[in-house]
């Protein structure tokens, strides 16, 4: 059973489907919509509703007394949708649906956060208006550039309140189509005119209340998209860095040791010795990362580009990677741990009889890349990177004519053969020549060997009343119990039974000093 | 070729102004008619083309129209053509001869050359 009744078309009389008269309705009410720009437009329409009555006369005489939905889609399809008709428009070719116009700028409050000007820009410009937020944003740093920029926008620039200009801000051209669609989505949505807005008091406050309340929550968006932002700027960043460090040889500093000219992953090699422990360790630092990069990815687009929250599946395979990242870390550092237990040392004794009674103690190269570089008659193998370590020297009183020099090298390892092996590697350079003592200020170890936290001890037994120089750096190197009185500030040294102190003591205790002597 | 099926189009589209005129010059003539006519050579798709085109030309003072009951449906709208009407399609006639025998004569004459140039070309 359908619902028909009694239509005047074109002058004449039909019996209509109740869909079917719907249907006719609303393709006069696009075809109008489509000429209405067009001079005498009601006369074209009232032609085409002419021709109509005329088709639908013809289904009647065929026997069909009642018209259908069927009888008007085909009238339809013989007359020609409007984007059919636009095509042989000769005077209006802009007019092509979805073809953009020049358009005008509009304040577009439906997507506002203030009053709309970001959104009207954006509309016009086609982008999504978090981007003319953020430029607005970045504005304002510069003297609130972009606070001014605003306000004057906000001023000048109208409200699109029509779906023509509505249309219009998005420089979409006016048509069947794009007024048709506007319409579906603007749904029950009419807009009130502002002008009345401050006419009471009342009304007023609560404009000023809306416009904070409106302003606050733009700010924390605002800032919420900016920290997401950052935090995509900041991975971006982040692996630009790990590849640049991975590819880029330079020197680091790792703690207590220099490493020469080397990448990231030659300094991890050196950091995390042993192959089992190193796999431990990069894999560990792989799942971290990918769960850490992973979170702070999503959540700086969720931030950022307003995307949805994850699904639950997606957050658990996050954690378990976490969780299994910290997992192999703890067990790498376990392992770490036991691969350094046992300590071993070398020691290496010499004596040089004394010939006057004063010493030099001079420091080795003085450029630093010097430091990596073998003395002449080293027996260091070539093509090796060489971390440097600190020395700890001391220096202490031996009653006899001779100085005594002992070197001890330590290292640990899993094993105390390993340990005695990778003490053995410690090379280091000096040189002794009567009175002359060159050391180096630090020793150097293969890179390959990796940390094993190898130690250089170098003892002085200097003879008592020995007149003692010592340069700058190894100064700094020694133990700070064997010098007296401050005397590792500088100046000239004499070695005493209970340390090395100040030859020449500040003026006027020397003066009282050598009176009584 | 889908581009060559919408030349072709813009082309019909073109001279679609003139063959309405044209269709109404020789007599009277009603929508239908000259409908008939235009699908026949497939100047036109649609039927809705026809209308803006008629209003238009009418509201330009080159064609005029008188209504006529029919004993079998509504009342018609006939179409005659006025003397400004003859005075623009003969403008419009000579302005297509002109441009029949231009374009005839460009590509019977990028035809040769084509031709010419190949045989320069095997000859060297």
């Amino acid at each position: 059973m359908k619902k028909n009744f009694s239509v005047n078309i074109g002058g004449r009389i039909f019996n209509i489907d109740d869909d079917a008269y719907e249907s006719l309705n609303n393709y006069l009410a696009r075809l109008r919509n489509f000429f209405a720009t067009e001079q005498g437009y009601q006369e074209i329409i009232a032609d085409i509703e002419m021709r109509i009555a005329e088709l639908l006369d013809l289904q009647k005489e065929n026997g069909n007394p009642i018209i259908t939905l069927k009888h008007i889609e085909d009238v339809i399809a013989n007359m020609g949708e409007p984007d059919q008709l636009s095509d042989s428009e000769t005077e209006r070719p802009q007019s092509a649906p979805g073809i953009k116009t020049r358009g005008k700028l509009y304040r577009d409050r439906d997507n506002r956060q203030i009053a709309g000007v970001a959104a009207g820009i954006a509309a016009w410009f086609g982008i999504d208006p978090v981007w003319v937020r953020l430029i607005f944003a970045a504005f304002t740093l510069f003297y609130a550039v972009g606070i001014i920029v605003y306000v004057v926008l906000w001023l000048i620039l109208p409200v699109a309140q029509t779906t023509s200009e509505k249309l219009e801000m998005q420089r979409q051209s006016i048509n069947i189509n794009t007024l048709r669609n506007e319409l579906a989505s603007a749904g029950t949505g009419i807009q009130k005119t502002g002008s009345s807005l401050l006419h009471s008091i009342g009304t007023f406050i609560r404009f000023v209340t809306e416009v904070v309340a409106r302003v606050f929550t733009f700010l924390f968006h605002l800032i919420g998209r900016l920290a997401g932002l950052a935090m995509l700027v900041g991975v971006i960043f982040m692996f630009i860095g790990i590849s640049a460090a991975s590819l880029v040889r330079e020197e680091m500093n790792m703690g207590d040791y220099q490493l020469d000219t080397t990448t990231l992953i030659h300094a991890l090699q050196w950091l995390v010795p042993g192959p089992d422990v190193r796999w431990l360790a990069y894999i560990a630092i792989f799942l971290f990362l990918i769960a850490v990069t992973g979170l702070l990815i999503y959540t700086g687009l969720r931030l950022l580009l307003k995307w949805p929250p994850l699904r639950w599946q997606v957050v658990i395979v996050f954690v378990l990677l976490l969780v299994a990242g910290i997992l192999t870390g703890v067990g790498a550092i376990f392992q770490y741990a036991r691969s350094t237990e046992r300590v071993a040392s070398v020691t290496k004794r010499q004596s040089i009889v004394m010939k006057a009674n004063h010493l030099h103690l001079a420091s080795g190269p003085n450029e630093y890349k010097q430091y990596f570089m073998p003395l002449a008659g080293d027996t260091i193998p070539g093509n090796v990177n060489y971390a440097l370590g600190e020395i700890n020297l001391s220096l202490r009183p031996v009653p006899a004519d001779s100085l005594f020099v002992t070197f001890i090298n330590s290292a640990s390892a899993w094993q105390e053969s390993q340990a005695t092996g990778y003490a053995g590697n410690i090379s280091y350079r000096y040189n002794l020549q009567d009175t002359l003592v060159t050391l180096n200020p630090y020793f150097m170890i293969p890179q390959t060997d990796g940390m094993r936290y190898q130690k250089l001890d170098v003892i002085i037994g200097i003879p008592i009343n020995t007149i003692v120089e010592i340069d700058e750096p190894l100064r700094w190197r020694a133990n700070y119990s064997d010098f007296i009185e401050n005397s590792r500030d500088g100046g000239t040294l004499i070695m005493t039974t209970s340390g090395l102190k100040l030859k020449n003591p500040p003026v006027a205790e020397s003066d009282t000093l050598v009176q009584t002597n | 070729m889908e581009k060559a099926y919408s030349t072709i189009a813009q082309m019909r589209k073109g001279v679609l102004e003139m063959c309405v005129v044209a269709a109404i010059s020789s007599r009277e003539a009603y929508a239908s008619d000259i409908l008939e006519r235009l699908k026949n050579s497939h100047l036109i798709v649609v039927e809705g083309t026809l209308y803006p085109i008629l209003t238009r030309l009418k509201n330009e003072g080159f064609l005029s129209y008188r209504w006529e009951e029919s004993n079998s449906g509504p009342p018609r709208k006939y179409y005659s053509i006025t003397p400004e009407g003859t005075a623009f399609l003969s403008e419009l006639r000579s302005g297509w001869d002109e441009l029949v025998n231009a374009v005839s004569a460009l590509i019977a004459v990028n035809n040769q050359t084509e031709t010419t140039e190949t045989v320069n070309t095997s000859e060297i």
